[in-house]
């Protein structure tokens, strides 16, 4: 992650931001690359929005630098800042026209009438709305809205667009629609955006990088993917999915490899970037997905004795608790590959998970 | 269900008639009371059941109707004006901030409405006249040799009103600035509009139906004051309501009074129903 001045078109550094007792932000690094997609992910109260002040200028650091398109600009006011945001309440002017609304941003940076008319145009088009300019906010459904919301920020082209949970008041189609389709004209017009949700359906769908944000400050920062298949910690691995954790201990250390010692004094070779000294505390951790039923051991994999509590039928995939022998309690997703598999609560199985489907998390 | 519904619908009517009782009888029958006086002869303090429109035309054609009718619509105007004026930033203020004194702000703001209007009125006194703070501060300084005629005045009316009926204007502001979302300040910043901008074309539009109602607030209890006149105006700055106890009180012509009187209140539905329809145009967008 660069975090040269010149290369990002959003660079934060060393961000505090402080309420009265409560520290929001606490000594935040994030860089954006120019087109780039970053959401901020995180519980409510992880200071999410404040974040997202703070790069639109809505309230001042008390310490660090913001750069918007290499620009210095945490002394500049909002209206300085060349940026686009779109509130989880829209905040459109109810006194004013739909083109009126999306013409407001060309109209204070006095763009001549034509050039006004021509872009409010296009911007409608562009979000689906063309032929609705005359109508009033309150007269447009939620997901309408949304779109007079995007294009009204869209249509000044800023350096960066700013987005607070704005599919939050949507219901769940819309929102499944709607965030395609952000995504989609995002990656088409190649504008640098940072989304905030606490979505993680809607953070792995649209992002390029996750930013992972607990307690005022990035836990985890990567792609989807990385942040999905290899969670840093154990806050992350919960935040994102679901995740089975089981105490461990380390055996043996390698460089890129640990041998863990878990419950039921089972012992596996797990890949890691960690460095974790040999008799350490640490959790081993386990997807649903990537754990499986059988009614034996498996050698080279992890297998622990386990009774069925549950079995749960979602469809897709089945959902089945088990607690563990001397261990706590876990979860395996089974697909749903048409055959009803043959266990009932009640059942002794073995939980297996192959190496490659295990992760080391500090404890 | 029903039976509870039925069972209550006496209660209903006895909760309606109530008010509808004190509204007839302590409202309604004055009023009419007032209208028929206003068409009918006065003699020697004696009201004679005869219709007539004389009354009318004395008042409307006479000079001292209508200075004090003059006065009057001045006195609202600037009432009005000023408090709106003044109420603005402050609602603005006590609505926006985040003080945790915030509670005792608004209590402050409002607070001039405990003591009695004659109390506040007096305090003007105390100051405008001609051996008032001001003009005793004003000759200790040496900047004045003579005392200045600082009331009565028709901007001591006009002052002293509007300190008495300030907190009206600023609860109808409040009222309308808080149904306004902050965030559309934010979001016309971040479209570029500077602090002023934001004001001129978002905050002021949105709230122009308080601003309307503030006013009217003011104007329509300003133009039917009568202590204040009364204490910070004379002889020379009669306003309709001073002019009404003149006549009914000192002259006892009940006849005139209530031609007064009638034309006060038309001019206060008028204004009224024109501020309500300018309100509802606002509020259809
Ligand atoms: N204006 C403010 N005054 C005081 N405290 C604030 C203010 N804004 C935010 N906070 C506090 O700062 C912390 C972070 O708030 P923030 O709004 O950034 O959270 P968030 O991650 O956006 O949460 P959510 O998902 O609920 O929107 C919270 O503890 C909040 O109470
Ligand atoms: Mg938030």
């Amino acid at each position: 992650m660069g975090t040269r001045v010149g290369e990002a078109a959003l660079l934060l550094k060393g961000i505090e931001k402080r309420f009265g007792l409560v520290t929001a932000v606490r000594g935040l690094d994030l860089a954006v690359a120019q087109g780039e997609f970053v959401t901020l992910l995180g519980p409510s109260g992880c200071g999410k929005s404040t974040t997202l002040g703070l790069i639109a200028g809505f309230f001042p650091p008390d310490a660090g630098e913001i750069y918007l398109g290499g620009r210095h600009v945490e002394n500049l006011p909002p209206f300085a800042r060349d940026i686009g945001v779109v509130f989880q309440d829209y905040a459109l002017f109810p006194h004013m026209t739909v083109a009126q609304n999306v013409a407001f941003g060309l109209k204070m940076r006095r763009v001549d009438r034509a050039e006004i008319n021509a872009r409010v145009e296009e911007a409608l088009d562009l979000v689906k709305l063309g032929g609705l300019g005359s109508r009033r906010p309150l007269q447009l459904s939620g997901g309408q809205r949304q779109r007079v919301a995007l294009a009204r920020a869209l249509v000044v082209r800023p350096t960066v667009l700013l987005l607070d949970e704005p599919l939050s008041n949507l219901d769940l189609k819309l929102r499944e629609e709607m965030r395609a389709e952000i995504a989609a004209l995002q990656r088409r017009l190649a504008i640098t955006t940072v989304f905030v949700t606490h979505d993680q359906g809607e953070a792995l769908a649209m992002s390029d990088r996750i930013a992972v944000m607990n307690a005022g400050a990035i836990e985890q920062i990567g792609r989807p993917t990385e942040i999905y298949e290899r969670p840093a910690t154990r806050f992350v691995a919960d935040f994102i999915g679901r995740t089975n954790v089981m105490p461990a201990t380390v055996g043996a250390a390698g460089s890129t490899q640990v041998s863990l010692v878990t419950v039921q004094g089972a012992t596996i070779e797990v890949a890691t970037a960690h460095s974790l000294a040999t008799g350490a505390r640490a959790l081993l951790a386990v997807r649903p997905e990537r754990a499986t039923l059988a009614t034996a051991p498996v050698a080279d994999a992890l297998s622990l004795r386990a009774e069925v509590t549950q079995i749960l039928y979602l469809g897709a995939s089945r959902e089945i608790h088990l607690t563990l022998d001397d261990g706590p309690a876990v979860i395996v997703d089974l697909a749903n590959d048409g055959r009803e598999p043959p266990i009932e609560i009640g059942d002794r199985v073995w939980f297996v998970a192959a190496p490659a489907s295990c992760l080391v998390l500090p404890a | 269900m029903i039976g509870i519904g039925e069972g209550r619908s006496g209660l209903r009517w006895l909760v309606l008639a109530l008010p509808c009782a004190v509204l007839i009888s302590f409202f309604a029958v004055p009023n009419v009371l007032l209208l028929s006086a206003s068409f009918m002869r006065s003699e020697a303090s004696v009201l004679i059941d005869e219709f007539t429109l004389d009354n009318y035309q004395d008042i409307l054609s006479g000079a001292l109707f209508r200075g004090a009718m003059l006065r009057t619509v001045i006195v609202g105007l600037g009432v009005g004006a000023l408090d709106v004026l003044i109420a603005f930033p402050l609602a603005y203020f006590l609505v926006r901030t985040q003080s945790r004194w915030k509670g005792l702000l608004i209590a402050l703001s409002l607070a001039p409405l405990l003591a009695s209007v004659i109390v506040r009125t007096y305090g003007w006194y105390v100051i405008l006249n001609r051996s008032g703070a001001i003009n005793q501060t004003l000759q200790g300084l040496g900047m004045i040799d003579q005392p200045l005629a600082l009331m009565p005045s028709t901007g001591a009316i006009i002052i002293g009103l509007a300190h008495a009926l300030l907190p009206y204007a600023v609860l109808t502001l409040m009222t309308a600035l808080s149904a306004i979302s902050p965030n559309l300040e934010l979001a016309a910043m971040t479209l570029g509009a500077s602090r002023w901008r934001t004001f001129v074309h978002v905050v002021l539009p949105l709230s122009l139906p308080g601003l309307i109602g503030g006013f009217v607030l003011c104007f329509s209890i300003a133009i039917s004051a009568y202590a204040t006149p009364a204490i910070l105006g004379g002889p020379a700055t009669q306003t309709v309501a001073t002019l009404i106890y003149t006549f009914m009180m000192n002259l006892l012509d009940w006849a005139v009074g209530s031609a007064l009187a009638a034309v006060l209140i038309a001019a206060s539905l008028l204004l009224l129903y024109l501020a309500s329809k300018l309100g509802s145009q606002r509020t259809a967008l």
